[in-house]
Parts: structure tokens; C-alpha cells; sequence
């Protein structure tokens, strides 16, 4: 089988998406990710694939993780200071542990 | 107009439904409609959805400081275990042992072996001192092998030496972990004098369990362990549980198995696969089950226990109210295989036999197979707690652990309720943190997580309430 290039429109998609869509597809054996001026380009290069399965595959999970990142922009910065809130008593670890030994 | 602020969650989707969860543990499950209204804002305030998701801290009207430090609280809870410290602490006291079996995680030596497998006392004494040093309010020492029982005196030794020591503000407990295949009335009543709880193994009927568990003639141990068993109750221990070990030998059989324990009026079983170490990883072909062949079979056995359940009988399966009480309930649970950061070190700690201090079991399982010295921490003759924590090996070894940072955790919807063993990764991959992709532990985990929250939302009333009374027992 020859190799498959599935592309994706730089307006609409990012690049960690992408790499997040790729490392969740235990499918993808083999693969390149390369870009142009418009388009990030992933090139399934495993000859024994069957290439349409997992570029559907590909595909929905670089939808969800678009999803996920922009989820993530607009709640990052609070869930920073939710957790930071959580552990703000133990963030001078070592100073306690110094002091009270307390290990 | 919108008129809330999402908080964070992350998502999974599962069959046409959405799957949310955030830091605190909270779930709730949402149409693919319903997903697609509540990330564009556009539910309004007093629909019932929303009261919903503003109540399990999915969106909120209002960024204010006590819903900070609601959160944060609920934060602290569920990561509960990190701000206590070791509570486990596993003595190996010898590594002979009078059974051979064919999946032995702890790479065991014969009963008679001459080289120094025994700890000694003084050696023992070292590692009780250290153990008495840690903070926690509530200490757990548990023995294992080898089969403990062949260097009881040490044992004897080390109950009593602890219990001398621990100063009045400390709850002491021990565990013995034996087969009890040579089980006395000495070893009954010193047992039965200081309370000591005790783990055995029963892996099913006598054919399944002889099929793996067996002497060093090759004869299998069912009799004498149902022998020791019987001897052990009609004398008055009632403090006994037993942990099976699923194989290649008895995963087709889970019921034949389960129907074992409850005839042994077993009110729970943990239904637990291998551990790759020690002979398991040499007999692997002979032993090994595959992820597809344990997960059909997991949840074949869960189904049969919930219908046992539904007769009458009560039987809680111990993996499943695990992960259920991760949950269904605000609180830390203290598995400390599953959790994030992992539970080596800071929740238990390994003690061999020359006083080396592990970071886990597992991790002098790998040690005593290969000598990897990645996970010593050190040794109680020389160094101490304090040694042993601020350095950078811990430091990384807990840093791999917390899957919040790790790929393909960090957007995982069960990351609240999971964890990953770094010791693990290491032996199966040779890199501590695993491409989860790859991680058959964690596909494994996936499977059984989504199942779980299927069960959790089957129209079916009783299992529904089963699983609740299993997540919240205490
Ligand atoms: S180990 Fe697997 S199931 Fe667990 S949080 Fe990570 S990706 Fe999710």
C-alpha cells in the first residue's frame, strides 16, 4: 500500500492537537507529521495498514482534542488556581521537612 | 448569552453519551446534545442539567473565593494520601519458601536453601526502628516471603519489638501473608495472642488452584491449605482473607472459583491478574492470560457475582468497590497500586531481608530478578528516612507517576481514578513512563472503567444499589 497523506487546514487546527490525535491511535504504526504554509500533513508511511480506517480514526480524535485545547484555554487558568489553592500548604515542602523532619 | 463559566473537566466519549470528570472525582454523563449545549453555554441557569453540573462542579455562575476553597478542599481529600505519610510497611523475613509455584512473583528459594535468605534479628530491629520513625499515626506492618512462616522467630521477635517501642499515640497492625500449607498451633496462637491478621492464597477448587500452586515435588497445596484454613476458624482466627491470583489456568473457570469462595463463607474476593515478575515472567506462555481473555472473563465473573448477590449471598469484588469508591465517593482509598502519585514510598515501603528499603514490592520483585537498583532507596543500617525521601531518585519516580502531567492521562476522563506504576512501566518497557497507547494495564483499566459507569447507569435498580453499598462500605 502506498503512503496516505491526510491533511488538515492550519485555521482549524493546531499542531498538539494533531500530535495528541497521533499518540492516541494506537493504530498508527508508522507516520510523519510535516507543514506547510496552510497544512499540517500527516503522512501514514506502514505499508501493512489499512490507511482509510485510521485516518476516520485520526480524523475524530484531532476533532476531540481540538476540542479538549480550547476547553483548556478557556478553563486553564482557573483550574491553575484551583489546584495551586489545594496545595498551597505544602508547596514550601522542603522547609517543613527540614524543620519537623517530617518525612 | 451565556451566563456560566466552565470549570475544568476532561471527556471521553462513550457510545453516544459524553462522559465528563474533573480533579475532584465528580462525573456525570451527558447526551451528545446535551455536551454540545453545555460547552457553547448555552443551558440555561434553571434547567435541571444545569443544576446538575453547577452542583458536581462542572460550571459555575460565579468564580468566588469559597468556591475556591470548596474545591480546593475537595482536592485535598481525594488526595488525602499525600499529605499523610507511609502507612504500609512490608517486611520480607525470608526467601525460602515450601511451595514452588509456577507464577512465584517473589523469584522464592527452596525451604532448605543454605544461602542467607533469612532476616535477622538485628537487621530486623534496624527496619522496625525505621518504621516507628514515620510519622503516620497508624503503622501496618506486613510480612512476607518466601513463606514467612519458615522464620517465625523473627517475626515473634519483631511483633514484640515493635510493640515495645511504638510510642502510646500509634495504632499498630500486622499482617502475615502465608500459604499456610505449614500452618502449627504455635504459629495459631501467637497469631491469635497479638491479633494478627492473616492474607492467604486460594486461587480456586483443588484442580485450578493445584494447577499453579504447588510443592516443590510438583504435588499441589489445595489440601493442606484447606486443611489450614479449616484448622485456623475452628481455632478461632477470624481475621483471615484469601487473595486469588487469576491465571491461564483458572480464567475460564472464574465461576468454579468464586462458587469456592463463597463455600468458604468468603465475604470478598479480588479478582487480580499477574504481575509480570519472577517465575510468571519465566512460565509466561504457561501462565499468562491475554488482555481480551481477562477482561471478557473480569467481567463474566462480576455479572455472576452480582446474580450471587442478588440469591442473598454477600460477596463485594474487591477491584471493582476499589475503583467504584474512587468514584462514587469523595475520599482517598488506600490501593495503593492504582492511585496518583503512585503509593510507592509514600503510602508503602518494601523491606528485604539484608535491610534494603524499596520503594514497593514490586520493585524488589524486579531487583531480586535483574538487581535493577533504580527503586533502592537505600538501607537501614546506614541511612534513614530522610535519606531515602529527598533524593533525586525519589523525586523522579514520583514525578512519573502524577498522571495529571503525563500524556495521554492528562485528557484521560478516568485520570481521577486512576494511577500508573512507574516499577511496572520500567520492567515492560524500560522507560518509567509508558506510552499509554501501548500500556495493556491501562487499556485494561480503560475497558473495566467504562464498563463500570455502564453499570452504574443500567436501568437495573439492585445492581445499581449493590454497587453504591460497595463504594461506600467502610
Ligand atoms: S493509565 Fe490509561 S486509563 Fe489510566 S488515566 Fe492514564 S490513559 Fe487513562
Amino acid at each position: 500500500m502506498a503512503e496516505t497523506q491526510i491533511c488538515f487546514d492550519k485555521a482549524s487546527f493546531t499542531l498538539l492537537a494533531i500530535q495528541r490525535a497521533v499518540y492516541d491511535t494506537k493504530e498508527v504504526v508508522g507516520c510523519a507529521i510535516s507543514q506547510s504554509e496552510e497544512q499540517i500533513i500527516i503522512t501514514l508511511n506502514d505499508e501493512n495498514q489499512k490507511h482509510e480506517d485510521i485516518e476516520k480514526k485520526l480524523r475524530a480524535s484531532t476533532l476531540d482534542h481540538q476540542l479538549r485545547l480550547s476547553l483548556e484555554k478557556d478553563f486553564g487558568t482557573i483550574r491553575t488556581a484551583l489546584v495551586s489553592k489545594a496545595i498551597e500548604s505544602s508547596v514550601d515542602l522542603n522547609a517543613l521537612t527540614n524543620e519537623g523532619r517530617r518525612v | 448569552m451565556s451566563n456560566y463559566s466552565l470549570l475544568p473537566f476532561n471527556f471521553e466519549k462513550t457510545d453516544s453519551n459524553y462522559l465528563l470528570t474533573n480533579d475532584i472525582g465528580e462525573y456525570l454523563l451527558l447526551s451528545e446534545l446535551d455536551f454540545k449545549r453545555f460547552i457553547e453555554k448555552k443551558i440555561t441557569t434553571d434547567e435541571n442539567l444545569y443544576l446538575d453540573l453547577e452542583s458536581r462542579f462542572f460550571a459555575t455562575q460565579e468564580i468566588s473565593q469559597q468556591l475556591v476553597n470548596h474545591y480546593a478542599t475537595r482536592y485535598r481529600t481525594k488526595k488525602r494520601f499525600v499529605y499523610d505519610s507511609t502507612f504500609l510497611h512490608m517486611i520480607v523475613v525470608t526467601h525460602r519458601c515450601n511451595q514452588n509455584c509456577l507464577y512465584c512473583h517473589a523469584s522464592a528459594a527452596k525451604e532448605d536453601a543454605v544461602e542467607e535468605l533469612d532476616l535477622s534479628i538485628e537487621t530486623a530491629e534496624r527496619i522496625v526502628d525505621s518504621i516507628l520513625s514515620t510519622p503516620s499515626k497508624h503503622l501496618k506492618i506486613e510480612f512476607q516471603g518466601g513463606e514467612p512462616l519458615l522464620n517465625l522467630d523473627v517475626i515473634k521477635h519483631i511483633v514484640l519489638y515493635a510493640k515495645e517501642h511504638c510510642s502510646n499515640d500509634k495504632k499498630l497492625d500486622f499482617v502475615i501473608c502465608s500459604n499456610l500449607i505449614a500452618l502449627t498451633n504455635d504459629h495459631i496462637d501467637f497469631i491469635l495472642e497479638h491479633q494478627i491478621d492473616v492474607s492467604t492464597s486460594l486461587d480456586g477448587t483443588q484442580p485450578l488452584h493445584d494447577s499453579c500452586r504447588k510443592k516443590h515435588d510438583g504435588t499441589g497445596t489445595y489440601a493442606a491449605v484447606s486443611a489450614s484454613l479449616n484448622k485456623a476458624k475452628e481455632l478461632g482466627i477470624s481475621n483471615i482473607s484469601a487473595l486469588l491470583t487469576v491465571h491461564k489456568k483458572n480464567i475460564f473457570s472464574l465461576q468454579d472459583v468464586i462458587n469456592e469462595y463463597v463455600s468458604r463463607d468468603f465475604k470478598s474476593i479480588f479478582i487480580r491478574g499477574l504481575n509480570p515478575y519472577g517465575n510468571a515472567k519465566s512460565n509466561y506462555d504457561e501462565v499468562a492470560c491475554n488482555n481480551d481473555e481477562f477482561f471478557n472473563c473480569y467481567i463474566a465473573a462480576l455479572d455472576y457475582i452480582i446474580e450471587i448477590n442478588r440469591k442473598g449471598i454477600d460477596l463485594v469484588e474487591e477491584f471493582t468497590a476499589i475503583l467504584l469508591s474512587r468514584i462514587l465517593s469523595p475520599f482517598a482509598n488506600g490501593f495503593v497500586d492504582i492511585q496518583s502519585p503512585t503509593g510507592g514510598a509514600i503510602c508503602g515501603m518494601m523491606y528485604e531481608t539484608n535491610g534494603d528499603v524499596f520503594v514497593s514490592d514490586e520493585a524488589r520483585m524486579l531487583h531480586r530478578m535483574i538487581k535493577n537498583t533504580n527503586f533502592l532507596l537505600g538501607n537501614v543500617s546506614n541511612s534513614s528516612r530522610y535519606d531515602w525521601f529527598f533524593t533525586e531518585k525519589m523525586k523522579s519516580y514520583l514525578e512519573c507517576s502524577v498522571i495529571e502531567s503525563l500524556p495521554g492521562c492528562a485528557w484521560c476522563a478516568f485520570a481521577p481514578y486512576c494511577g500508573t506504576d512507574p516499577v511496572r512501566n520500567y520492567f515492560e518497557t524500560g522507560n518509567t513512563i509508558s506510552i499509554k497507547t501501548l500500556d495493556k494495564q491501562c487499556q485494561l483499566n480503560k475497558r473495566i472503567f467504562i464498563h463500570l459507569f455502564k453499570l452504574l447507569h443500567s436501568s437495573d435498580s439492585f445492581t445499581q444499589r449493590l454497587l453504591w453499598s460497595w463504594a461506600t462500605r467502610g
